[in-house]
């Protein structure tokens, strides 16, 4: 499945909340659908926004073969993946601090300590989650640009 | 499904080959992780070598927390880390190359020449499928180490 706000918004912590939405907000408005449609021979992911397809072109990976995906503008690819590494690594820091939380609690005497943990657990599986498909959005990309 | 021999031994170019065999080395020295026997936790791919489990422990992602899902050293992770970015870059080096013959081939009077360019089309995609699993991998390690 594609990450939906829905998804974003079931996160306790209002800042890996924000951080998951921007990434969802940022796909949507620069992530080209490609054509994939109308096929047998062609696998769509999720919305149709990225296609993966064994013959190019039309769809199959972000490729400069593929001329009728959709895919255009350089520079706003380099941006777009810009973009994505830089999300990438910001989750991948709120990883981080969330382990450190569970391993070494600032307040260990806390009562709500269990479920704080919880919650940074649950987080952090869903920050996987959202981690996995921004890299298979920057793989599209590299290629494309590769 | 997970890259596997027969699918690397398909690639037209033998260089190609060797990369994507040097990739299934570096992921089969991963161990595997304990993901099997309960209905929530779906295992990516056929050998339980990675899953994605909404909750840990047992399985899930590759994180600290996971510490009965039969992961080895950091040391060893953060070795299997550093050989599959280099096969991530080795491969999208190779992408690049067939790309570059495609668009700007070194003979185009050579009478193969149109086999040639759809063997590395199909180079191509095959390539792109092992960028993605690899990065699924890179990622998953990432979260472990963090």
């Amino acid at each position: 499945m594609d990450i939906n706000q829905e998804f974003a918004n079931s996160v306790n912590d209002p800042t890996v909340r924000g951080l998951m939405n921007e990434y969802v907000s940022s796909r949507d408005e620069k992530v080209f659908p490609c054509n994939c449609g109308g096929t047998t021979t062609k696998r769509c992911i999720g919305v149709l926004r990225t296609c993966i397809q064994t013959n190019a072109p039309e769809g199959g990976v972000y490729t400069k073969l593929d001329q009728t995906g959709g895919i255009d503008f350089r520079a706003s690819h380099t941006a777009l993946l810009n973009d994505l590494n830089a999300k990438y690594y910001t989750i991948l820091n709120k990883i981080s601090e969330k382990k450190i939380f569970i391993e070494d609690p600032p307040h260990p005497e806390d009562p709500d300590l269990q479920v704080k943990m919880e919650n940074a657990k649950d987080e952090i599986e869903k920050m996987a989650l959202v981690l996995n498909e921004i890299s298979y959005y920057i793989n599209q990309i590299k290629i494309d640009l590769a | 499904m997970d890259i596997d021999q027969e699918f690397a031994n398909s690639a037209n170019d033998p260089a190609i080959m060797t990369v994507i065999n040097e990739y299934i080395d570096s992921r089969d020295s991963l161990p595997a992780c304990n993901c099997s026997g309960t209905s929530e936790s779906p295992c990516s791919g056929s050998t339980l070598r990675a899953c994605r489990k909404v909750v840990s422990p047992n399985g899930g992602v590759y994180t600290k927390l996971d510490q009965n899902g039969g992961l080895g050293s950091e040391a060893f992770n953060q070795t299997v880390l550093d050989d599959m970015e280099t096969n991530y870059n080795m491969v999208l080096s190779k992408i690049t190359e067939k790309k570059i013959f495609i668009e700007n081939p070194p003979d185009p009077q050579i009478p193969d020449l149109a086999a040639k360019m759809l063997a590395a089309k199909n180079d191509i995609d095959r390539m792109a499928f092992v960028l993605e699993e690899l990065s699924f991998y890179i990622t998953q390690l990432r979260i472990h180490l963090a």
